[in-house]
């Protein structure tokens, strides 16, 4: 599977600068209260996994939600002295659950999984291929209203397919900040 | 919706809205999703949130060799369906 291209949108409110790209993360992947939680959001295939493995920098711990086989993904990235915990939810085309998983996903978005902290922001990963698609399920997730950083992936798929996306005016479109 | 005025709800059945489904049309056939109507909510839902919302353009690009299931083209992207949800979608403006 090709790394996905990765061009980050993110609303100008709180949380410090999120990357993607960071391999220094790693060590314990132990939730603690004082550590923001992020969590990668986002339609299957879109490059969730890709973005995680980048800012974890493969340091994952595996397991799996209580109650369900629903594998879990956490991780640790680290941005100059911050730390963050990353997890990686399963991809879902909407926040209307119809699997188990995607029941999962919705319930740790609103903090509703026993040990499972609801996470303080939000990493959306949009194929820039799938864009139009996409662009219902990122409605529904920016309605929780959650600090929310969209990262559009595989802009490198669309230049190959002669396809051209104006990433900044997408970010002006949703309200966001952008940046490469 | 019959002439008659609106059937008792949960009752309507695909076709009675004298309305083409996405499942009747042949390869290269174009159209509108009007809407979408399944007997489970979750199934229409779905499939609004897969891209066939109404308004939305789409094409039959290819099926399979016993005509089921179908591949679509909606919002940039190609998606595959049954032909029991392709018949949830209705269309119309149909362009052969």
């Amino acid at each position: 599977m090709p790394a996905p291209g990765t061009g980050g949108l993110r609303p100008g409110q709180r949380g410090g600068p999120v990357t993607a790209g960071c391999h220094t993360g790693g060590g314990s992947a132990v939730a603690t209260a004082t550590v923001p939680r992020l969590a990668l959001v986002g339609s299957p295939n879109a490059g969730k996994t890709s973005i995680f493995n980048a800012l974890t920098g493969l340091h994952a711990k595996t397991g799996n939600y209580p109650g369900v086989t629903v594998s879990r993904f956490v991780g640790t990235c680290r941005v100059g002295a911050d730390r963050y915990v990353v997890e990686d939810l399963p991809g879902t085309y909407s926040l209307e659950p119809i699997s188990a998983d995607e029941q999962i996903l919705v319930d740790v978005l609103d903090g509703r999984v026993d040990g499972v902290a609801r996470p303080d922001a939000l990493l959306v990963a949009v194929d820039a291929t799938t864009l139009r698609r996409s662009l219902g399920l990122l409605a529904q997730i920016l309605a929780r209203r959650l600090p929310t950083c969209v990262l559009v992936t595989f802009t490198d798929e669309l230049a190959r397919r002669q396809g051209s996306l104006d990433v900044d005016a997408l970010g002006q479109a949703l309200g966001f900040r952008s940046s490469r | 919706m019959s002439p008659t005025g609106e059937l008792p709800v949960g009752r309507q059945e695909v076709g009675d809205t004298g309305c083409a489904v996405l499942a009747d049309l042949r390869p290269g056939v174009r159209a509108r999703v009007v809407q979408v109507v399944a007997g489970a909510p979750a199934i229409g839902a779905r499939l609004v949130d897969l891209g066939f919302s109404p308004g939305t353009a789409v094409e039959v690009v290819r099926r399979a060799p016993l005509g089921d299931p179908v591949v679509y083209r909606v919002k940039d992207y190609e998606v595959c369906l049954r032909r029991a949800q392709a018949a949830c979608v209705q269309v119309s403006g149909v362009d052969r």
